[in-house]
């Protein structure tokens, strides 16, 4: 009795935070309350709501998403030694949950008081294994780093994004902000006018999502292989035909601090799979 | 028990329903209502409803070469992803050899019916004319100082194209 009582009060709570909205044809879509009433989205809707139904589910179901082998390769390297101080990640963060390292994937780009900067997790990654590990830094698009990311996002899996814009973040998280509203490439479209303001509508052979970061790194199908956030970016820039920048660059970095803010308490859901 | 549940979660999608159908019911202009709503009602307004049709005089008549466009160069302009590249935005339904066409953009149906030669043309070179928060590309400028997309030749392609859409 009470069971069912909790259940039905649960389902309002969920009614509340996660409502469903409706498309043209009458579907309905899952859709989450943004964490700040200064979010611009009155709703959050996941990307995956924007899919094939097919990879979708694919995403879903970890023996089916091809992103999970990644996954499986960062798991194995966070236990295996590297570097000259023989220590492995495992050595100090434990099986991945320790230190908070579980939760850790959905509060980047951060600010590192040490360094006077807001840096991403692969930044992060790199600076425990020199400082930690005494290894070498891994590029950004490395299979190792893609590894690394995949499997710190997949631990924060069903976590609601938390990033921190505030204090020294403020500066980079304007900047974010400008940048996604300036129209970009010869066809001069802003990042808004695409995600923003017509979201549900076709680019081609793609529905446009509302281009939240929670389902990256991705595993991306047309190329049979995973693909970082920034990389999305510049596909993003060469779609609008303008210049893409290197992942990292400072651009980039802003504008994945202002989409986290943009998608806060929309739950982690990395590695995600896309057409 | 079960009932109640049932119950509660069927109202609260009537809620949801009933907000989403009010939340611009009583307003004005889609402009405003596009502000207001962040994009969700725009999947309410089928962009391949009633056409957007230019109310505007303003056009050009005089072709940019001095001499009328080729119908076939203008179709593979028009399919082309590293030059017109339409389709991501708008669909046609007489071409039938490329099977993932937009939605952004109105259907390019007839559209040789609804506009004139020269409002064509001013749509190609500056559709904020007619549309002023028109997010369709401008696809030629004069000035060679600034980029253009197409040259001349290929927009006056292009509009023989148009004109065959009836
Ligand atoms: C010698 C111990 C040590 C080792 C080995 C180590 N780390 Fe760390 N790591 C730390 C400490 C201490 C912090 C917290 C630093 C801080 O808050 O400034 C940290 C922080 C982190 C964070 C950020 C956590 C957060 O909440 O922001 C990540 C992610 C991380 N480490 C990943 C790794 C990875 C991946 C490896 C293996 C390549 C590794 N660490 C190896 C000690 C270690
Ligand atoms: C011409 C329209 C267009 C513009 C402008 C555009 N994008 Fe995209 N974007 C797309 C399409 C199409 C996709 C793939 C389908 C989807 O998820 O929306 C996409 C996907 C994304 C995704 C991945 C979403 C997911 O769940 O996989 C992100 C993040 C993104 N874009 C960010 C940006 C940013 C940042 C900018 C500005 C620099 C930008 N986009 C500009 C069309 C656009
Ligand atoms: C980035 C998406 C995009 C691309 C690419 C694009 N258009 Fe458009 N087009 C639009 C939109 C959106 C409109 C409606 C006006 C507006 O809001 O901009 C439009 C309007 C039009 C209209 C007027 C339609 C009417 O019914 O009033 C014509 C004609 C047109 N476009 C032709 C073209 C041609 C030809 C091309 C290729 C050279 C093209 N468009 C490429 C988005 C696009």
């Amino acid at each position: 009795m009470r069971g069912n009582l909790g259940a039905a009060l649960f389902q309002i709570a969920i009614g509340i935070f996660a409502a469903a909205v409706f498309t043209a044809d009458g579907q309905p879509r899952r859709a989450f309350a943004p964490a700040d009433p200064s979010n611009p989205l009155r709703y959050l809707i996941p990307g995956e709501e924007f899919l094939p139904p097919a990879i979708a589910a694919q995403q879903a179901d970890d023996f089916d998403n091809p992103a999970f082998a990644l996954v499986e390769t960062g798991e194995r390297a966070w236990a295996a030694p590297e570097g000259t101080l023989g220590r492995s990640c495992r050595s100090c963060h434990g099986s991945g949950n320790r230190n908070g390292v579980r939760q850790a994937a959905a509060t980047y780009p951060k600010y590192v008081s040490g360094l006077k900067e807001v840096i991403t997790l692969t930044s992060r990654i790199n600076l425990c294994r020199k400082g930690n590990l005494g290894a070498d830094v891994l590029a950004e698009d490395s299979t190792p780093m893609l590894g690394m990311t995949a499997y710190l996002r997949w631990l924060a899996r069903g976590i609601p994004e938390t990033v921190d814009n505030t204090g020294p973040a403020a500066e980079l998280f304007e900047r974010g902000r400008a940048l996604y509203q300036t129209k970009q490439g010869l066809l001069q479209l802003s990042c808004a006018q695409c995600h923003h303001e017509r979201f549900g509508q076709k680019f081609g052979g793609d529905a446009l999502s509302q281009g939240h970061p929670v389902a990256y790194p991705a595993y991306k199908t047309d190329q049979q292989r995973v693909i970082t956030l920034h990389e999305r970016f510049r596909m993003c820039n060469t779609l609008v035909r303008g210049k893409g920048q290197p992942d990292g660059s400072d651009d980039y970095i802003a504008l994945e601090l202002f989409l986290n803010w943009r998608s806060r308490n929309l739950p982690i859901t990395a590695p995600g799979v896309r057409p | 028990m079960a009932k109640m549940q049932g119950r509660a979660s069927l109202f609260l999608w009537a809620a949801s329903l009933v907000v989403f159908s009010f939340s611009c019911a009583v307003d004005v202009s889609a402009a405003e209502c596009k502000r207001k709503t962040a994009g969700y009602y725009l999947e309410y307004m089928n962009p391949d409803g009633p056409a957007r049709l230019a109310f505007s005089l303003q056009s050009l008549p005089t072709p940019l070469t001095g001499k009328p466009g080729d119908i076939v160069r203008g179709r593979e302009v028009l399919i082309d992803r590293q030059r017109g590249d339409c389709l991501s935005c708008h669909k046609i339904s007489a071409v039938t050899t490329v099977a993932d066409q937009g939605g952004i953009g109105p259907a390019l149906d007839g559209i040789g019916s609804r506009y004139s030669e020269g409002q064509l043309r001013q749509i190609l070179v500056d559709a904020k004319v007619y549309f002023p928060d028109a997010i369709m590309p401008p696809y030629y400028k004069s000035d060679s100082s600034e980029p253009s997309i197409l040259n001349a030749a290929e927009v006056e392609d292009l509009i023989a194209y148009l004109k065959t859409l009836k």
